[in-house]
This record gives structure tokens, sequence and C-alpha cells, in this order.
């Protein structure tokens, strides 16, 4: 099912907190929201591409720390589910499990393109 | 105006930091563990702020440094940690912090009067 407002399934939409963005915004106003999404645009973007790497030499160490850092970030933006897709790598790579972590990378890469898609539209949203 | 040490290697959370606290407190900041153990040594905070995954030493060893060091041992330490899982607050109490918090932070107003408190009651 898709939304009404955007490109966006409503299943994604609904997997953003949108109250992430208006707290930063009412903590430090539009700056604030710029600078945390551009390091979430940036540094995000580079996470994703180390776990993708690390993968390829089976250095489940990276992953565990990469994807635990993505956690952070996704949840100071409100990516709910991008948080939960890092968060299962991030436990089976620490565990050592190594079943599952491809398809869940790839999950991982969707979850990513399509929140920066939401927070584009959000920032352009928010300004005046 | 009180001093807090933050010990956070994500820049954002820093970001996120220094919204919240940077008028009220002078901070000071470090991306490491060994960085900030040198830094406590220079200057003693009123509390220290830290992140208990860290790259190198991560934060439960800093805490065990930083209770090891005479002139630190009863620094006020908060731990701020991206888990929340049932039973870590005890974890993190027998471990030696003062008190935990986790990420995101989403009450300013509880997060500041932990810190308040937590400094009143260290004098």
């Amino acid at each position: 099912m898709r939304s009404l407002s955007g490109d966006l399934p409503m299943h994604q939409l609904a997997h953003m907190d949108h109250t992430a963005l208006t707290r930063l915004y009412e903590l430090g106003g539009i700056g604030l929201v710029d600078e945390i999404l551009e390091y979430f645009y940036d540094v995000g973007a580079q996470r994703v591409d180390r776990v993708k790497r690390a993968w390829t030499v089976g250095d489940l160490l990276t992953i565990e720390r990469e994807t635990h850092a993505l956690r952070s970030s996704a949840l100071n933006v409100g990516a709910v589910a991008l948080n939960d897709v890092a968060t299962e790598i991030e436990t089976r790579a620490r565990r050592g499990h190594r079943e599952g972590i491809p398809e869940l990378i790839t999950e991982l890469a969707a979850a990513y393109g399509d929140v920066l898609i939401h927070l584009h539209r959000s920032q352009s949203d928010m300004r005046p | 105006m009180k001093t807090l040490t933050v010990v956070e290697d994500n820049l954002d959370n820093l970001l996120l930091v220094r919204a919240l606290l940077g008028k009220e407190y002078r901070l000071l900041t470090y991306e490491d563990g060994r960085a900030a153990l040198e830094g406590l040594n220079e200057e003693r905070p009123d509390l220290v702020l830290l992140d208990i995954s860290l790259p190198g030493m991560d934060g439960n060893e800093v805490l065990k440094r930083i209770r090891a060091n005479a002139a630190l041992a009863d620094l006020p330490v908060i731990a701020l940690t991206a888990h929340a899982m049932n039973g870590d607050r005890d974890r993190f109490l027998s471990a030696g912090f003062d008190d935990y918090l986790t990420k995101p932070i989403i009450d300013a107003d509880h997060f500041k009067s932990i810190i308040q408190n937590l400094i009143c009651k260290a004098g």
C-alpha cells in the first residue's frame, strides 16, 4: 500500500519516528537539524559501505562496530526500521552468527536509501 | 560554570549533547578513552558523560581506570549507551557508574536533572 503523500510505501513511512526531527528542531533550530542530517547523510553512507566491505572479508568485528554506530545515528533522526535492521546485524555479528547477515546487509542498504528519501523531504518541509 | 567531560566518538551525539548542555556547562570533549583519561589527569571536571561503546578502550575500561585513580575515584560518571535491556541499570551501578542514560536522549529535562543532582551530591 502506498502512502497518499509520496513515494515511500506506507509501512516504511510508519517506521520513521516523526518526532525525532521535531525534537532536534526544538532543541537547536534548523541549524541543528541540518548539522545532524548532514552527518547522517555523509557518515551513514560510509558506515553502510564499510559494513558491506567488511562482510566480503568476513570481518564481523567491523560489522558489529559500524552497525552499532549506525544504530545510534539512526535513532537520532527517527529511522526506527533502519535501527532495527542494524541491531539485528550487530547482534548476529557479536555472537559470531554469520547466517542471514548478507540478506540483512541488503536490507540495511535498502532501508538506508529509503530513510534518505524521507529525511530529505522532511528537511525541505521544515524550511520556512 | 561547572565543567563536564564528554567521551563520545559519534559526532552527531556530541552535537546533541552540546545543544542540550552547552549553554549551561563548559564541555570538554574526547572521542576515545585514552585521550579522555589524559584529559582527566590534566583537568578534573565536575562530572563525566561516558559512552560505553568507544573505539579501542571501551567505556567500562575507562571507568575502571578512573576509579583506580585516587585523584578521580569519586568523580561522578554517567554511562551513555545505545543498549537498553533489563538489568542494565543494576549492571552499570555495579560496575561503578553513578547512573546511565540511553541514547537517543529524548527527555532533555530528565537528562539535565540527573546531571545536576549528581553534581550537587558530589558537592
